[in-house]
């Protein structure tokens, strides 16, 4: 019992949504029109029971937060993209560019538990006025 | 010796239920108007000696059996062929390249870490890639 307890309890501090923001005004231009905001990293981890059953994830609708989810699998490509737009939005961002997402995965007790992690990052970029079509305009 | 048996069931079980090869598409709005799609593409497996494949996934997604055995498809070939297969179908090129060759060469039994490196290695393969509409690579 009381290892399931602390099997519990570290699911629980370990299955968690994260989502860093790194100052990306030195990241380099993305082109014309263009300037870098933000660099972000976002990850998202669960538990799974023999490679198979999920115990706990993540929440992606409130990462960085003491939010997990029971029972569910929200390690997707899809959910990580979800908080990719939900970053753009709050940062006054346009668009994501080199977007990179990679998925590990370690086990404890052999296939016992499974826990997976998926990192995404992106530069997120805003649409300037070119200085061209500035000067153009005068 | 009972709980020995009963570990190499659950994890013969597991493994041969969960697969270990994964292919996931998302698309999303802040990617860009180019972008179709972002894919992901991971696979691990097991390897005597670093070099002798025991187990994997199976890079056939579509077949019965999510494993393949004494069959080497942790490469970077395979992984950027089954890419390169979505990419034809879907009409697309392939862009913003992204590869992670990882390998784990303590095997851990139990959480217990056999001594010696090497006996029994770990290979996971995470490629991330956008497919783009013909001629609009960045």
């Amino acid at each position: 019992m009381r290892r399931l307890l602390v099997l519990s309890l570290a699911a629980l501090v370990c299955g968690c949504a994260t989502v860093k923001r790194l100052d990306g005004s030195r990241c380099t231009p993305p082109g014309d029109g263009r300037e870098p905001v933000s660099a972000v990293h976002i990850m998202n981890t669960n538990w799974l029971l023999l490679s198979l059953i999920p115990i706990v994830s993540g929440d992606p609708q409130h990462p960085n937060e003491d939010a997990c989810r029971w029972f569910c699998d929200t390690v997707t490509l899809q959910n990580q993209m979800s908080m990719l737009e939900s970053e753009v939005r709050r940062a006054g961002a346009s668009r994501a560019e080199n977007v990179f997402t990679v998925c590990t995965s370690e086990s404890v007790f052999m296939f016992l538990l499974q826990r997976e992690k998926m990192h995404t990052s992106a530069v997120l970029v805003k649409d300037v006025e070119p200085v061209q079509g500035k000067a153009n305009a005068q | 010796m009972t709980r020995l048996k009963i570990a190499a069931c659950m994890a013969a079980a597991s493994i041969s239920l969960a697969g270990c090869f994964s292919v996931e598409v998302a698309s999303s709005p802040v990617l860009g108007e180019e972008v179709k799609q972002h894919v992901i593409v991971d696979c691990y497996g097991w390897y005597l000696f670093g070099s002798l494949p025991l187990i994997c996934g199976n890079k056939n997604v579509d077949s019965w059996c999510p494993i393949s055995l004494f069959r080497d498809d942790v490469t970077p070939q395979v992984a950027y062929e089954k890419v390169k297969s979505l990419s034809e179908r879907e009409g697309c090129e392939i862009d913003n390249f992204h590869l992670v060759d990882d390998n784990e060469v303590m095997f851990e039994f139990y959480s217990i870490p056999v001594p010696i490196p090497w006996i029994v290695v770990r290979k996971e393969i995470s490629l991330s890639a956008y497919l783009v509409e013909k001629g609009g690579a960045q």
